[in-house]
């Protein structure tokens, strides 16, 4: 007998539909398993079998055919184990009641009938969201990662038995409570903030700019002038994830983050290491995984020591800054990744680090120092909008005073000049100022006369390409948002030239 | 200070004479040309043994700015400590007063401040902090009868003579030209910032204003020429 | 030399083929067919109970010398069993529950033990 159980893939980080085909006849033992299925999906025979028995159920010999619809999908994952069990023990005519079409089932089975956590309950709940389909069997142990999924029917399984049960009437499964997001993460405490770092009050007004309008960042500064301190605090300024955004990121980290993911309250904070090979960086292997630029999604990736990582890894970060998303081509597969982040990114000015220091005399000559900063393509220093020195100096130069709660005061400032752009671009399909296309800066952008003039001045000054002009208009939009002004002004243009890379300086 | 002094002095006309030595010698070359100025290098070599070796490109530019490259020696002389200290002397003797930014304890630039003295030339040293290995030498001539020099103004007082007057004139009208190009509201930065590298750090926690103000007053000064940025993000007042 | 052995271990066999009749009959099975033949191998026992159709391989052992009866049948043999089922059900039109089982017969001093494995063949073995 034929009983058809609906399920769901991963294929990247989207779940896609799968049919369940079970069919039970009379013949010679047999179970086979087709559909493009891995190699874990060919062991849920095994676990499938003994659970089965082990949940008190005669599996009798029979001729068990399990077809993973549609074919041309490769099958991953143990979490077919549990429909597969359902199919059989409905087509065995132990489940009588065949109501299946109305559920997706996923779940792995261990060898004594327990329902088991997979890591794509995630996935599979957003997608379910977007199909309209209303009723989804979870295991148990994915309970806390979908509670803030609303709008459809979550049941959850501890055993198979329970889940038989349940389609024959005898049993209630219970479905996960769903929680408002804004609860958990409202009250949050962070435990760094930006006044540990003594000074640098330009590097952290550039930080606030970036964090404010998408820009992505350049520090160029001598060794130990907290360049690394004022990056792993920038999390400390960074917005709220909105809840489809942490859902997106959790979705991502279940799938391909680390083991013991949860449901994500902060953004991500990437750092990789400069010894980091291309397809760590943005994705690759034979079935395309995602690199650190998705794990960084609606977050930052920081480079620290940009100046070491290999060259042909830092030219693949073009596109995933262009696009806001990087498509993998390989033979098996291919794959689009969302990779919208914030670059941060450090160096120092020579090899020696001290270029420029008042404190440490630089060793460098001119040609080594010229050949080390070169190192940074053209194509690849465009795609940063600030570039801020970050150099050591006196402890008698700095502001004496201790404002302890200077990266609550920033991150309100960074909100609100966010709030502005998400009104300002609500049906415009983007967010930031930093994703304004160019043909829609005069919209958004106007230059009053005096703005202009200043920036002609110093675009003759400085021969700036037609690139930095605009990048230096859409900081001044930044600019004039966190100062809650609705038209920019001639200071914000002359800040924003402030943050322009040192060649383009008078 | 050597920088300082060149690019003012070459900012009203005033021509300078060095000896192309490394150090000193080079910025007061280098910096007069960068100013639009002139200078004469008097060498204690041969024109075919150029010393020192390093410095060939900086020998082509003062000639190509106008300047004047002499020497007594004959074109293949080498040269040696004897002639550092005869060159010396004609050095101070081109000049009308002698300006030394540095010595060291002991250094040879005292024996050129003897030839200035024979000569009957003004001998002007800049006070250093009393850290600084390098001031050793010109406070000792300070206190033995040198003239202290804070400011070119300095010179002006001590060589009160005709051909000096002009000189002066332009002094008054370069100053006056940058004050009133100041823009509104950029003052009190303006007077912060040093002629040494001086950093926003320093700014921010003289001036009591936001950054961001700091910021944009910083890019105002800038493009009218009144400061320059520095590596390692520092702000100089430019001559 | 050998052939004393070899007559006894086909003794043996038959012998303990007879005791597992016996025993089937005892539970109810019906003897449908013995010692089915084919060119892929030998079914000792096709019986049926309770609406299915069983293979049963009959193991007799005397002693533990060579291994338990149960653990002779390998990859191999069970790969034989499969195919020749097959071939018994060829063209027959059945259509009800199939089993392979195992009965081991362990001879000892006189004292007989009878073990039934049921299904022990789950899935094609090849």
């Amino acid at each position: 007998m034929l009983s058809i159980i609906k399920s769901m893939t991963v294929v990247g980080i989207t779940g896609n539909i799968v049919f369940v085909q079970v069919d039970v006849s009379n013949g010679l033992p047999y179970f086979e398993i087709v559909g493009l299925p891995d190699t874990i999906v060919r062991e849920a025979k095994e676990r499938v079998r003994i659970a089965i028995k082990n949940s008190g159920y005669d599996f009798f010999s029979k001729r068990i055919v399990v077809n993973l619809a549609p074919a041309n999908i490769k099958k991953m994952g143990a979490l077919f184990d549990l429909p597969i069990a359902i199919g059989i023990l409905s087509s065995l005519g132990i489940i009588k009641n065949k109501d299946f079409d109305n559920y997706v089932i996923i779940g792995e089975l261990s060898l004594d009938g327990k329902v088991k956590k997979v890591r794509e309950a995630l996935a599979i709940c957003i997608e379910l969201r977007k199909q309209g389909i209303s009723n989804i069997i979870i295991p148990k142990e994915n309970e806390d990662e979908v509670k803030f999924i609303d709008g459809i029917n979550i049941y959850m399984a501890s055993n198979l038995k329970e889940v038989a049960d349940y389609f024959n009437g005898e049993k209630i499964l219970n479905k996960v409570k769903t929680l408002e997001y804004s609860k958990v993460i409202n009250n949050r405490n962070y435990d760094m903030d930006f006044s540990e770092v003594y000074g640098q009050e330009k590097a952290k007004r550039a930080l606030e700019i970036a964090i404010a309008g998408g820009h992505n960042c350049l520090m160029i500064g001598t060794p130990g002038s907290g360049k690394t301190m004022l990056a792993q605090r920038v999390k400390t300024i960074l917005p709220n994830l909105t809840l489809d955004e942490a859902l997106e990121v959790t979705k991502i980290n279940s799938l391909y983050g680390e083991e013991n993911y949860e449901v994500a309250i902060e953004r991500p904070f990437r750092n990789p290491h400069y010894t980091i090979s291309e397809s760590g960086l943005i994705g690759g292997g034979a079935y395309p995984k995602p690199g650190e630029v998705t794990l960084a999604n609606s977050g930052i990736l920081f480079l620290d020591e940009l100046t070491e990582y290999k060259t042909n890894v830092l030219e693949m970060l073009r596109t995933p800054l262009e696009d806001k998303e990087i498509t993998i081509s390989r033979v098996k597969a291919q794959i689009t990744y969302p990779t919208n982040f914030i670059l941060i990114a450090a160096m120092n000015p020579c090899p020696c680090g001290y270029y420029g220091s008042l404190v440490k005399k630089c060793k460098c000559s001119e040609r080594s120092r010229k050949r080390y900063v070169e190192k940074i393509s053209g194509p690849l220093l465009d795609r940063f909008d600030l570039f801020v020195d970050v150099t050591s100096i006196e402890y008698s130069e700095f502001k004496k005073e201790n404002n302890k709660n200077l990266s609550e005061k920033i991150r309100k400032k960074v909100i609100q000049a966010r709030n502005l752009q998400l009104e300002r671009y609500k049906k415009y399909n983007i967010n930031l100022n930093s994703e304004l296309k160019n043909s829609y800066i005069n919209e958004f952008c106007a230059l009053d006369l005096k703005s202009q003039d200043l920036l002609n001045k110093f675009y003759e000054k400085a021969k700036l390409s037609a690139r930095a002009y605009n990048k230096i208009i859409k900081v001044a939009r930044t600019i004039a948002d966190l100062e809650l002004k609705e038209k920019i002004e001639y200071k914000h243009i002359a800040e924003a030239i402030q943050y322009r890379k040192k060649e383009e300086i008078l | 200070m050597s920088k300082k002094f060149a690019k003012e002095l070459a900012s009203i006309g005033i021509v300078t004479v060095s000896g192309m030595a490394l150090g000193v010698d080079t910025y007061v070359h280098k910096y007069t040309m960068e100013s639009g100025g002139k200078t004469i290098a008097v060498l204690p070599c041969g024109l075919n043994n150029i010393y020192p070796k390093n410095n060939i490109e900086l020998y082509h530019s003062i000639i190509d700015n106008g300047g004047l490259v002499i020497t007594e020696y004959e074109p293949d002389e080498k040269a040696d400590s004897n002639k550092f200290l005869e060159r010396n002397r004609l050095v101070s003797a081109l000049g009308e007063c002698l300006i030394i930014t540095e010595a060291a304890y002991r250094s040879g630039t005292s024996v050129t401040a003897r030839y200035a003295k024979e000569q009957g030339k003004p001998v002007f040293c800049v006070p250093s902090g009393l850290d600084n290995r390098c001031g050793i030498g010109t406070n000792k001539m300070i206190k033995n009868g040198a003239i202290l020099l804070s400011g070119i103004s300095d010179i002006f007082e001590e060589l009160k003579n005709q051909r000096m007057n002009e000189y002066v004139e332009n002094y008054k009208k370069n100053s006056k030209k940058s004050i009133e190009n100041i823009p509104t509201g950029c003052e009190k930065l303006y007077n912060l910032i040093r002629t040494e590298p001086t950093s926003i750090d320093y700014i921010f926690s003289k001036l009591r204003e936001p950054i961001s103000e700091i910021s944009y007053k910083l890019t105002l000064l800038e493009l009218e020429g009144l400061i320059t940025t520095m590596e390692g993000g520092f702000y100089e007042k430019s001559y | 030399m050998c052939d004393e052995n070899v007559d006894n271990s086909k003794n043996i066999g038959r012998f303990g083929e007879k005791l597992a009749e016996k025993y089937l009959v005892k539970n109810n099975y019906k003897i449908v067919e013995k010692n089915f033949r084919c060119k892929f191998g030998e079914i000792d026992i096709v019986a049926f109970y309770k609406k299915e159709l069983i293979f049963i391989e009959v193991k007799t052992r005397t002693n533990n010398k060579y291994g338990t009866g149960i653990n002779s049948i390998d990859k191999n043999k069970e790969k034989h069993l499969y195919k020749t089922a097959e071939y018994y059900l060829y063209n027959k039109k059945i259509n009800i529950g199939i089993r392979i089982d195992a009965i081991e017969i362990t001879l000892n001093k006189g004292l007989v033990s009878i073990k039934h494995y049921k299904n022990i063949i789950l899935d094609k073995p090849y």
